[in-house]
């Protein structure tokens, strides 16, 4: 029998976890050294490639050949060069890799933990693009993993903390979700097991990563302050490993000193807590606008929050914690692991969407009260012609069709009328969008076909968009001619299955270590 | 309840009386009937049973007097209880304390209120049973646009044989009428596409299927205009007349009003005209004062944009070509501006405009290297004599202009944000404009004063409308750190720092 499996993939670290026949999430550890989380970390040596914790071990010796960050690139297009050690956009390059690539060179590493792994649920940040969580679908393709549905991490996280038997979680909760390179914050209500995402916040580009980059930063100036010469902070990766233990130290002691090998020799260099956390300040300014943000839109002051939930590894930091007490007003809760909660709820989820019959008695009962409502964390769109209330004049604009955290699965039709007499086709344009924008530079435009219309009709003809999100937060649209009944339905899928084979095949080539 | 079981008793008592048989006596009789009764009382024989005999006789005789009276008790009991309850009522107003009290007097409000509605209703459904189509017009926002609502309530009076040759159906269309002077009624004009006829005259119509008892129950919206686009001739206090037609569908339209050409076949007519009145004020310049201005108005912006220009100390060509460029645009406007339709420009027309402009070009400039332009009558003139729109023109020139040599400096920002702040124009919405401009440069000059003025963060803002500012520009920015667009990846996640930075200074 398959197993019910979650996975997070995380910019830092990923991890993998199954349902155990009593029906509680269990993280399945790495067969080498028995840890539970798995460093995303990829390093790449002509067809084999390592992944996890030894990859680390080349990280100053062969820069060039590991790759990190990965989840940062999902929704860009870009490729990673060996030859180069970096991402760059040049797709033409024979010894580079894609996002979804590496991605799948990860799960295939986690899939390796155990047996029977077939199907899965995966973990992405609340804020992920549609080009993303495409991406990720292409990846778990790559690594022979069927998708059953991608859950947004907090959300993930809220539903382990409500789904274990000993945490009382109740009323209004937050999840605060700082990770290695992904801050979210989510709003949500939870009642006997049953959780309702009320509304998500993100930012892509915050996370642990950025705070050891702070900690270089540190060093750099101390060691300049010495010899007046600046550290090879972009070429010698050594500076990160080190920034990441001194952040780790200063999670539990106020300073420590690390030995810095710069131009001009050694230098052993002291940081202090306050130092560091002086230099994250801005970070965690932008958590508070996060959370601000998160409130503001749905109708709350802190006080109404009840708990507050850390999640990731990052929240270990004990600025990170005083900056959300002061905040909210009260200590945020340490329930479980940070590390595993997403994992354990994306397992979780993954029992939710199993059908019964392959679920014990056990699995069945443990999940028969638990339930999830997720919200849209984008607004959708299509481009029209409208009149710009400013200038007075038609304007080419995106107009919103479902709007954010609207409750899923949902389905909106809105009409819209053809412009002019004859016109024989309309451009059937899907947008998308992290905030409410008229602009057609500010929204991502995700799908863009024609339809065509038939001839010689007169101008102002209805055409009815109906965009649906199901559950899972897939995205179905249908442009209706309604005359002629005419259709054109979008799927958004992957790239093309062309495309995705010649990305497969280059995989499946690969030995993962 | 007294009154109840008194009503119950006569009934019962006189329950075998037909009223329709039965006559009322007149006072002649009824004195017979009494004496009658008052001579048997004087000999009586086997007395109880006499006795009986008689009341029963009596009775009877008197069954139709006791009509009468009994008629009389429930009308004087009837009374008695309406005053006793006006009584109660009265005492209700007084005693404000009970609840109970509050409540009858809430129940018996809500009781009048209702039996008001009703007549209302009633009084409504006679409207419309009695009356034709009427209209009014209401101020309501649609799509996000304040608009003019114009709704109808009542029927549709059209002869279903008139409208036979169109299958039923008939064209609506509505015009708008400044009638300010009572003797100069003139149709309002307008280029907002959608809104106009072919000769550019405010307006709008429909095609409907009219049935016979076609019509509105209750005020239904027939059509509206966007507030944006209704603009008299003058500004000011302004009567307005709008005007619905109803006609054949081949009925065309002149200067607002239906032209009937074919009078035999009667293929164009009009079925039925309905107007209403409203008065507004109008703040900005009327289309007619828009004519007069336009030259002002053209030649202000020049100048605002060459200021612009030359505000970070030394203008540079793409800068001038941008102003040059919208000068173009104007004369192109011009040669398709629906208000010059009956005059337009010709060529040499055009060139004197041309030779005019690059005048205002070199006069501009120099009065600029000689510190002679002033800039408050520039603001105070674009204030007097241009419309919204002209004026967020104005800003968009500022803001290419400010864009074009892919730098924004602190000097250009600071002049952009206060002549958007001194044109009165929504900030929140040149802040809009302003982020897809800078969305588009490739550099923002770096000193912390930028930093400010580039969120138009104002010294006379308070800590907290600072922070709420920051955080607004920091969620729409953060939005923008996935476009598509790298350009504008690279700068949101540049403006999402700075936001950052500067909470961390306002220690938000």
């Amino acid at each position: 029998m398959a197993k019910v499996i979650g996975i997070d993939l995380g910019t830092t670290f990923s991890a993998i976890a199954s349902l155990d026949d009593m029906g509680n999430p269990e993280v399945i550890p790495s067969i080498e050294d028995n840890r539970k989380i798995t460093s995303s970390t990829v390093y790449v040596d002509g067809k084999n490639v390592i992944v996890g914790d030894k990859a680390l071990d080349y990280f100053v010796k062969k820069p060039k050949q590991v790759i990190t960050e990965t989840k940062r690139q999902m929704e860009s297009d870009v490729v990673f060069s060996v030859a180069q050690g970096k991402w760059t956009k040049d797709q033409d390059l024979t010894d580079a890799f894609t996002p979804a690539q590496v991605s799948s060179l990860i799960l295939k590493k986690l899939k390796d933990y155990t047996s029977d792994v077939t199907r899965a649920v995966i973990t992405v940040p609340a804020m992920f693009a549609e080009s993303a969580r495409q991406a990720t679908f292409e990846a778990a393709k790559m690594a022979e993993i069927e998708v059953i549905e991608l859950i947004n991490e907090p959300t993930a996280a809220v539903l382990h903390y409500a789904s274990l038997p000993g945490v009382t979680v109740g009323g209004r909760v937050m999840i605060y979700d700082l990770g290695g390179g992904t801050f979210d914050v989510t709003i949500a209500e939870v009642k006997n097991k049953k959780v309702d995402v009320i509304t998500s916040r993100g930012d892509k580009y915050l996370g642990g990563k950025d705070f050891d980059a702070e900690i270089t930063k540190l060093m750099n100036k101390k060691y300049k302050a010495k010899h007046n010469v600046d550290l090879d902070l972009t070429n010698n990766k050594e500076y990160i490993k080190k920034a990441e233990d001194v952040k780790k130290i200063l999670s539990v002691k106020d300073k420590t000193s690390v030995q810095v090998n710069g131009p001009k020799g050694p230098l052993e260099i002291e940081i202090t807590r306050a130092e560091f956390e002086e230099s994250i300040q801005t970070y965690l300014e932008k958590t508070k606008m996060l959370i601000e943000e998160a409130l503001e839109s749905s109708h709350m002051k802190p006080s109404r929050i009840n708990q507050t939930l850390l999640v990731g590894g990052s929240t270990r930091i004990p600025a990170v914690v005083q900056s959300l007490t002061k905040l909210m007003g009260k200590p945020p809760v340490k329930g479980v692991n940070v590390d595993e909660a997403v994992v354990c709820g994306a397992a979780v989820y993954a029992g939710l969407k199993t059908e019964d019959k392959s679920l014990n008695k056990k699995q069945q009962e443990a999940l028969a009260q638990v339930e999830l409502t997720d919200v849209c964390n984008f607004y959708m769109g299509t481009l029209a012609l409208v009149t710009d209330p400013n200038t007075n004049r038609q304007i080419m604009a995106n107009t919103t069709i479902i709007k954010r955290d609207t409750k899923l699965p949902a389905s909106v039709t809105k009409r819209y009328y053809t412009i002019h007499e004859g016109q024989e086709e309309i451009d059937c344009s899907v947008t998308q969008s992290e905030g409410f924008e008229d602009n057609v530079e500010f929204v991502n435009v995700i799908h863009k076909e024609l339809l065509k219309l038939p001839k010689n009709r007169a101008a102002k003809q209805p055409v009815d968009i109906t965009y649906s999100y199901d559950a899972s937060g897939k995205i179905h649209c249908l442009f209706t001619d309604v005359e002629s009944g005419n259709k054109h339905e979008i799927e958004l899928k992957p790239h093309s299955t062309k495309e995705l084979d010649k990305q497969i095949k280059e995989v499946e080539k690969i030995i993962v270590e | 309840m007294l009154r109840t079981i008194i009503i119950l008793f006569l009934f019962f008592s006189f329950s075998s009386i037909s009223f329709g048989d039965q006559e009322t006596p007149t006072s002649e009789e009824f004195r017979k009937i009494f004496e009658k009764y008052k001579t048997e009382r004087e000999l009586p024989k086997n007395y109880k049973r006499a006795q009986e005999n008689k009341f029963k006789k009596l009775l009877k005789d008197l069954r139709p007097f006791l009509i009468f009276v009994f008629i009389m008790i429930v009308l004087a009991l009837s009374r008695s209880g309406k005053d006793k309850l006006k009584k109660e009522e009265e005492k209700i107003d007084d005693s404000s304390d009970s609840t109970l009290q509050k409540a009858i007097k809430r129940f018996k409000k809500k009781k009048e209120n209702e039996t008001n509605k009703d007549e209302e209703i009633e009084e409504d459904q006679k409207e419309i049973f009695d009356k034709s189509i009427k209209i009014k017009v209401e101020k309501e926002k649609i799509e996000n646009f304040l608009s003019y609502v114009v709704k109808g309530k009542g029927d549709i009076n059209i002869d279903n044989e008139l409208l036979e040759k169109d299958n039923n159906m008939a064209k609506f269309s509505i015009y708008v009428f400044d009638i300010t002077d009572s003797k100069n009624k003139i149709p309002l004009t307008s280029n907002s596409e959608g809104w106009h006829d072919k000769e550019y005259i405010l307006s709008n119509s429909r095609e409907m299927e009219i049935n016979y008892d076609y019509g509105y129950w209750t005020w239904t919206p027939m059509f509206y205009f966007p507030e944006l686009v209704v603009i008299p001739p003058y500004k000011g206090k302004r009567k307005l007349e709008f005007k619905i037609y109803a006609t054949s569908l081949n009925t065309k339209f002149s200067k607002g009003a239906p032209v009937v050409k074919n009078k035999k076949t009667k293929t164009d007519e009009t079925y039925l005209s309905i107007s209403t009145k409203i008065e507004i004020q109008f703040d900005e310049p009327g289309y007619e004062e828009v004519k007069e201005f336009v030259d002002d108005v053209n030649e202000r912006t020049v100048q605002l944009g060459l200021a612009l220009a030359d505000s970070d100390g030394h203008m540079d060509q793409r800068e001038i070509n941008i102003v040059k460029d919208w000068i173009d645009g104007q004369y192109h406007w011009s040669m398709f501006d629906y208000l010059l339709i009956d005059d337009e420009k010709s060529k040499d027309k055009q060139n004197k405009e041309k030779i005019k402009f690059s005048f205002i070009l070199k006069n501009t400039y120099d009065q600029l290297r000689h510190n002679r332009l002033s800039m408050s009558e520039i603001i105070k003139d674009l204030n007097t004599k241009a419309t919204r729109v002209q004026k967020y023109d104005a800003i968009q020139l500022l803001l290419n202009i400010a864009g074009s040599d892919e730098k924004l400096g602190i000097k250009e920002d600071q002049l952009l944000n206060k002549t958007a702040r001194a044109l009165n124009l929504d900030i929140e919405q040149f802040q809009k404009m302003k982020n897809i401009a800078i969305a588009n440069i490739e550099s923002i000059e770096h000193s912390e004063q930028i930093n400010e003025s580039v969120f138009n963060i104002t010294e006379s803002m308070s800590n907290a409308e600072k922070c709420k500012l920051l955080r607004k520009e920091y969620t729409r920015w953060n939005a923008q750190t996935n476009n598509a667009n790298e350009n504008i990846r690279t700068k949101a996640k540049k403006m999402v720092e700075l936001a950052a930075e500067l909470r961390k200074k306002y220690k938000c």
